[in-house]
């Protein structure tokens, strides 16, 4: 079942250049909708938990927060700080600070991430999932981080107003 | 369907799985899933070697059994790798079908149309956000289809006489 | 051959199409219930959105003609330029007011009535910081600020400048008690053609807090009522959080483009600005927020913001701290048991009482 090669050498052009142009389409215009924040939004299932301002590193929490004194340690399904196990978090409920670093419960277990005042950027440092793709981002202050097995997102946007008076 | 066909599709299978498996635990874009996606390199060989009803079983086959062994299981990320591969499937199969292009340029649309499925599964199911990476997947995907259609092709032209029922 | 080529070819074109529908409904996410909006382009001369979460249209209706109606009533315009098919077309209002100054006395709606009595004390209050009756001088200084409406450049001739001026010295004081109100046949009558009534610095928060009565009064508890961007009445996010209000940096002095942002809920918020209104003449901004004393904008502020519980007693308020020197300013505040937010011209200072909790002041660009 040979084909005359010239009339499908043509057609693959074709589809190939549609392709490209449509690919390629959409790349250069995404370069223009950059979106640089300068607050982090920490959510789960794209609902904002607490919220980071890159500048100053302070937080705006819209779940229970808990203030700790020693860092919180992931081991396996479980949170420890101060070598006691801590069961305050529920999935997708409350958010655990110390200093600059902040534990969330994703959908398979805890997740870890911190701000860096000196680099004004966030990062996610451990998380439960099988791959880890998204401790593995490393820091990010524009492009979104997503743990998608956890269903946590950080996104990254303007400071956000209701109304401008 | 005879011996050797039904053994040498079943070989297809695992090995489409074993690279599928191997391939997720390498990261190419920080951040995503992206895969170069070497497992299509069989369905491409199946579709053009048998033909497109043997290709969406090989393929089907691979995503269901990849993910049962696969760490996270049949999860959340679980129905992204099913669109996405379902997505390129069907555009192999169905330019296979029509049968007016090539290979490699069947390849390049099939790996385009993975990141399409894995974009818009994520977007509804879990979470819009990832559609900031999908430019930079979609680029990506193109290099990647033309490679995985290469070496199918490469694979086919060295192997032709082998698969009884279709030369290629 | 073919026949089962098309066959499969058809199944799988029915396949992606079940697929996509489903996907495509699945991702249809639903909408909040009973979340109703509106926008009202030419009501109280600017435009006024409203927002609320558990309503009906029916309450988006009686917002409207509660604005439609004090729009009418508070106007200085012949009513007979407005909109003959609007229901309150023919009332008697601010203008026939105004129109019959020495003549004789003018039978207006409760409403109108209770407005023009609620202001004057608020005069009182103010200690005539805030005056209804400077509508002569307000006019004076309408004239040129429209002039530039258009135009980027605010800059008046000497001419245009020394022609306000002379016009504001044949003005003499305001005497308010020549306004006379009688509360029996519900009348008002102005004695003295000097004074000329405007009720423009109090009319959107009064018509506001009407509104605000009606949605209480309904159980109407998350809403969002933003009138010209300069009056905004605040109850419950639905999302369970504050409103957060960016309140405008003018001057670019700060960074972000906000002097700060606000986080409010259950409360009105009330802005007077020097940089939406104005004309400028060597190197001075003349606004249209004049102090009744000697009918000349004063350079204290760049915003003044109030936040309280009553709309109208805040736009009134606004008015006349805008004239106050700072001192006055926050020693009037505090009797008043106001929170206040006063943007100084003096080192473009922010002076507050509100905890952090409910304002964060942004930081200075550095530049």
């Amino acid at each position: 079942m040979k084909i005359n090669n010239k009339p499908q050498f043509y057609r693959d052009l074709i589809l190939i250049s549609v392709v490209l142009i449509v690919v390629f389409g959409i790349y250069f215009f995404s370069l223009f909708n950059q979106t640089k924040g300068e607050m982090a939004h920490i959510q789960y299932d794209n609902k904002i938990l607490f919220s980071i301002n890159l500048e100053n590193g302070s937080r705006e929490s819209r779940t229970s927060t808990y203030i700790v004194t020693s860092m919180p340690v992931i081991e396996g399904d479980k949170l420890l700080i101060n070598n006691v196990i801590d069961n305050r978090l529920d999935t997708g409920d409350g958010v655990i600070v110390f200093e600059n670093s902040y534990v969330i419960k994703g959908r398979l277990g805890y997740v870890l991430l911190e701000y860096s005042p000196e680099k004004k950027m966030i990062q996610v440092v451990e998380e439960t999932s099988p791959y880890n793709i998204c401790s593995n981002q490393g820091f990010s202050n524009s492009a979104p981080i997503v743990c998608l097995p956890n269903y946590v997102t950080i996104v990254f946007g303007d400071i956000d107003v209701d109304v401008i008076m | 369907m005879s011996v050797k066909k039904l053994v040498t599709l079943s070989i297809m299978v695992a090995i489409a799985v074993v690279v599928n498996i191997v391939e997720s635990f390498i990261p190419i874009v920080p951040g995503t899933a992206f895969k170069i996606g070497f497992a299509n390199i069989i369905t491409l060989i199946v579709a053009y070697a048998y033909g497109p009803k043997e290709a969406i079983t090989v393929g089907l086959l691979r995503i269901f059994i990849g993910g049962l062994l696969s760490p996270s299981g049949f999860g959340p990320t679980f129905m992204l790798s099913f669109t996405g591969g379902l997505f390129s499937i069907i555009a192999v199969v169905v330019l296979r079908i029509i049968n007016k292009n090539g290979l490699i340029a069947v390849s390049m649309v099939s790996s385009v149309m993975h990141v399409v499925g894995q974009i818009l599964a994520a977007s509804f199911l879990l979470t819009d956000v990832v559609a900031y990476y999908a430019p930079i997947m979609l680029v990506l995907s193109v290099p990647a289809g033309i490679l995985t259609g290469f070496l199918a092709d490469r694979f086919l032209k060295v192997t032709e006489g082998w698969f009884q029922e279709k030369k290629y | 051959m073919k026949i089962q080529q098309q066959k499969l070819t058809k199944k799988i074109i029915i396949f992606i199409i079940t697929i996509t529908l489903s996907v495509g409904l699945f991702g249809c996410k639903d909408d909040k219930k009973g979340e109703v909006s509106a926008i009202f382009d030419d009501l109280m001369g600017t435009s006024i959105s409203v927002r609320l979460y558990d309503a009906t249209q029916e309450d988006i209706d009686e917002i409207e003609r509660i604005y439609a109606l004090y729009s009418q009533l508070t106007t200085n315009f012949d009513r007979n330029l407005f909109d003959s098919n609007s229901e309150y077309y023919d009332l008697e209002n601010i203008y026939t007011i105004n129109l019959n100054r020495g003549i004789k006395p003018v039978t207006v709606r409760k409403e109108l009535f209770d407005l023009i009595q609620y202001a004057l004390n608020l005069v009182e209050q103010t200690n005539r910081y805030f005056n209804i009756g400077i509508g002569k001088a307000i006019d004076i200084w309408k004239e040129v600020i429209e002039s530039r409406d258009l135009y980027l450049d605010k800059e008046i001739t000497e001419a245009e400048y020394n022609n306000v001026i002379n016009n504001l010295a044949t003005l003499g004081q305001v005497d308010l008690s020549k306004v006379i109100l009688d509360e029996n046949n519900l009348t008002v009558y102005i004695e003295d053609s000097n004074v000329k009534l405007d009720l423009g610095a109090i009319a959107k928060g009064y018509a506001t807090q009407l509104v605000v009565d009606y949605l209480e009064s309904q159980n109407i508890t998350d809403y969002m009522i933003n009138a010209g961007n300069s009056n905004v009445a605040l109850g419950e996010h639905p999302e369970n959080r504050p409103y957060r209000i960016g309140l405008t940096d003018a001057l670019g002095y700060y960074k972000n483009g906000f002097i700060g942002i606000a986080s409010l809920n259950n409360r009105h918020i009330v802005t007077s600005g020097n940089y939406e209104q104005f004309v400028t003449y060597d190197g001075v901004i003349y606004h249209h927020i004049i102090s009744p004393d000697d009918y000349l904008p004063k350079a204290y502020y760049t915003s003044v913001i109030l936040i309280g519980d009553n709309a109208g007693l805040l736009d009134a308020f606004s008015t006349a701290v805008y004239s106050m020197p700072v001192e006055l300013a926050i020693d009037f505040l505090e009797t008043n048991e106001l929170d206040y937010i006063l943007y100084l011209q003096e080192n473009n200072q922010i002076l507050t009482n509100l905890p952090e909790t409910e304002f964060e002041i942004s930081e200075v660009k550095v530049n």
